[in-house]
């Protein structure tokens, strides 16, 4: 006879983040997310500022997905982790620190490409795309709806996958050949332009947010009922995050 | 909270101008609580037993250990308009501690709830006994409207600002007095009143932003009316969550939470 839920044994911390590995490497036809090196190949000016609008469209959502995993977090230390990493995504001027939130950064990669505040804003009001806007309406339901443990976790395929081999090395590139790139590209303000890849590289504090979602998955994704929303909703943000594919 | 939907005869007549709406709301306000909560009253005059100041202190602490944190942060997810959340991001810092972003800024104020131990320990009252306690129901009501409306469709993000400012208003001039009171009848001073000394330059800091935000965006007929109602809400609720400390002060025992249903220190 089957084994009932209640009898079934949680996978150990590191069985479970092994299995979950191994559902990305096999989601990812067994490559390394950072195994490729570099996605694109160089761009013209007008590409990358034509990518830019596009991401700005409807606008950006970090607050909404960040400040539902602070909300419904249960546990006091974690949820001020979360704060912590709110400030730094969400701007460390608003408590008198140097860097402005994720979406004034990318306002200004996207300056240097002649996209102005004016058209920003503009893009900002225009409606999502129909794919972004089911894949941002169930990423916000998750975050919303899941077990606390398992919205934070859920950060472990995208910031997570920095904590891997390769994303130093990936980074480092990335950054690398985008200054060269720039240059060439006659971008007046290079510093200014990369410095949300920067903030986005697992360097420094910003490896520890890469870490985050790890801990928070061995120290409190700890029952088999747990084990499976996480497993789901791990997969669910693969899909999610493959854009074209979903 | 079921109130129909405004109607064309609700909406026909144009917005206040921005100056207008904040003295609007200045004057609902004066109209439905033109004076402190009781309790507070006694508290300001120094007539209250000592024990009921603790009873105060135990009685308010969920809503400063989760309650305003939860229902704040509630508000952040819901603006999508960048200055102002980034006002609310400050706010959040400030309710759970400063000291949070002491490896960016160097602050070292600790959370409103932990300053708040600290003022009941000045007063006698142990954490284990805030831990123990089990809220009065009153308050419990009161305070789960509040995470209800600022959580949920009840309320858009910006009458979450006026339910903001309604509640820093209201702080600003009740928890001043009972600072002054505090020092002045029941012999606390320095560390113990930290906790005031944070809240009031926090809110002090706050009220003009809020005051910004409500007369630039509230700027339809309908954002200002359901503006005000939120605003008004949460004058209630403020109210409503002290309410019970006034009935134990004059001799009656209000309803508690089942025990052990309190949310722990």
């Amino acid at each position: 006879m089957a084994a009932s839920k209640s009898e079934t044994r949680a996978a150990s911390p590191e069985e479970f983040i092994e299995e979950l590995e191994r559902i990305r490497t096999e989601f990812l036809d067994g490559a390394s997310p950072w195994g490729r090196g570099r996605k694109r190949g160089a761009q013209t000016k007008d590409e990358i500022a034509e990518g830019k609008r596009r991401s700005h469209v409807g606008a950006d959502g970090n607050h909404r997905f960040e400040g539902e995993r602070y909300l419904n977090a249960q546990d006091r230390a974690v949820r001020r982790q979360q704060l912590r990493k709110l400030v730094d995504e969400g701007g460390q001027t608003s408590v008198g620190g140097p860097l402005p939130s994720h979406p004034a950064m990318s306002k200004w990669h996207s300056n240097e490409f002649g996209v102005s505040d004016e058209e920003i804003a503009g893009l900002e009001m225009e409606d999502l795309s129909p794919e972004s806007l089911v894949a941002l309406g169930w990423w916000y339901l998750l975050q919303r709806t899941s077990p606390w443990a398992v919205a934070l976790g859920s950060a472990l395929v995208g910031e997570g996958s920095k904590r891997l081999p390769g994303a130093h090395e990936h980074f480092t590139l990335l950054i690398d050949e985008a200054r060269a790139e720039y240059a060439k590209l006659g971008i007046k303000d290079i510093d200014r332009a990369v410095q949300l890849m920067i903030e986005h590289a697992p360097f420094g504090v910003d490896m520890e947010h890469a870490m985050f979602a790890e801990e928070i998955v061995r120290e409190f994704i700890d029952t088999p009922e747990l084990q499976d929303e996480m497993r789901r909703a791990f997969i669910l943000t693969l899909a999610r995050n493959s854009r074209g594919r979903i | 909270m079921n109130n129909p939907p405004f109607g064309p005869e609700d909406l026909k007549e144009p917005p206040l101008s921005g100056p207008d709406f904040l003295r609007l709301l200045s004057a609902e306000r004066q109209r439905l609580y033109p004076d402190p909560p009781p309790f507070y009253q006694e508290l300001s005059k120094g007539t209250l037993a000592r024990e009921l100041v603790g009873l105060w202190v135990k009685n308010q602490y969920v809503y400063w250990e989760s309650d305003l944190v939860y229902s704040t942060a509630a508000i952040f997810c819901k603006t999508n308009e960048e200055d102002t959340r980034t006002h609310i991001l400050r706010k959040m810092v400030c309710i759970e501690g400063r000291e949070i972003v002491n490896d960016l800024v160097g602050w070292t104020t600790p959370a409103y709830e932990e300053l708040w131990l600290r003022l009941g320990e000045a007063l006698g009252v142990s954490r284990d006994e805030v831990a123990a306690w089990d809220t009065f129901t009153r308050t419990h009501f009161a305070t789960s409207t509040l995470r209800l409306l600022s959580r949920y469709w009840e309320w858009t993000w910006l009458d979450g600002v006026a339910g903001l400012y309604a509640g820093d208003l209201l702080g600003r001039d009740h928890l001043g007095a009972a600072r002054d009171a505090l020092e002045r009848h029941y012999g606390l001073s320095g560390d113990a009143l930290a906790f005031f000394d944070a809240y009031l330059g926090d809110v002090g800091e706050d009220i003009p932003w809020e005051e910004e935000t409500l007369a630039h965006w509230a700027c339809t007929r309908e954002r200002q009316l359901t503006a005000a109602r939120a605003f008004r809400n949460r004058l209630d609720i403020e109210y409503q969550m002290v309410l019970p400390l006034h009935a134990a002060a004059t001799g009656t025992t209000p309803l508690q939470v089942p025990a052990g249903t309190t949310p722990g220190v």
